[in-house]
């Protein structure tokens, strides 16, 4: 297994933590998991990305399908804690203007507040 | 020296395939820092190929051949199937569209585009080769 996600239940948002590596194999069971948060609740969600080692385009993919739908839901999705080397894939990509990105989990906690 | 590696059909050999590259990289080029793209650009053909050329038959294969020169590498990936489409002629989405569309696909072609100084298909009477290049700008 090359991604490892953890869930867990925070005051007003769900924080999955994310470990290891999202390519085309992987970024299925990232999907579903976001699927199933979706479904569930009505939840902002907060990703962690500290142990996120690597990603390829189904996984920014993923995110920016969640992303749209969560704005259409008045929640949010936003990332944090991203390694330099995977901002830049979504730097390149131009996701950073699309996809919210804080750089700590306070400050991802701040852009919640700030908006509600 | 060529280093080639023959990849199965099956998207969870593309770790085994980052891995292979990026060894190369570190070997030809050490200390170049964007090794990582370069690793994504090749994921990223890689996995197409997998997907719309030989919808993942794990039996299938291809080869990757990465071609080192002093500020050039080329990757070479030569498959028996014909393309799904043409690569360096495809239109890549802009962000927007795939924004807006909540699109998952379409990123990736964009983004080896992006990665990549050049782009070239090579029709075989059975196959083609994919050839993509990238300047190494020597370290200081």
């Amino acid at each position: 297994m090359i991604i490892e996600i953890d869930i867990k239940q925070e005051e007003g948002f769900k924080l999955i933590k994310l470990k290891g590596e999202v390519d085309a194999s992987s970024s299925i069971k990232l999907d579903e998991a976001l699927q199933k948060i979706m479904k569930e609740s009505n939840d902002h969600i907060l990703v962690d990305c500290e142990q996120l080692e690597y990603i390829s385009s189904p996984g920014i993919g993923v995110f920016n399908e969640c992303s749209q739908d969560s704005l259409e839901q008045n929640r949010k999705l936003i990332l944090f804690k991203l390694n330099d080397e995977v901002f830049e894939i979504f730097d390149i990509a131009g996701f950073t203007k699309i996809i919210p990105i804080a750089t700590s989990f306070d400050q991802a906690k701040s852009l919640l507040e700030n908006d509600s | 020296m060529i280093h080639k590696k023959r990849i199965n059909c099956d998207l969870k050999s593309l770790q085994k395939l980052r891995s292979f590259v990026s060894n190369v990289l570190d070997k030809e080029y050490s200390g170049y820092k964007k090794s990582n793209l370069l690793v994504l650009a090749i994921d990223e053909v890689c996995s197409n190929l997998m997907q719309h050329s030989h919808r993942c038959n794990v039996e299938d294969t291809f080869e990757v051949r990465v071609i080192p020169e002093k500020e050039n590498v080329t990757f070479e990936i030569e498959d028996d199937k014909m393309p799904g489409f043409d690569i360096s002629d495809y239109r890549t989405p802009c962000t927007e569209e795939i924004v807006k569309a909540k699109q998952k696909n379409g990123i990736g072609l964009m983004l080896v585009k992006k990665i990549m100084d050049s782009i070239q298909l090579e029709n075989k009477p059975q196959g083609h080769i994919c050839r993509l290049s990238k300047k190494i700008k020597a370290q200081p």
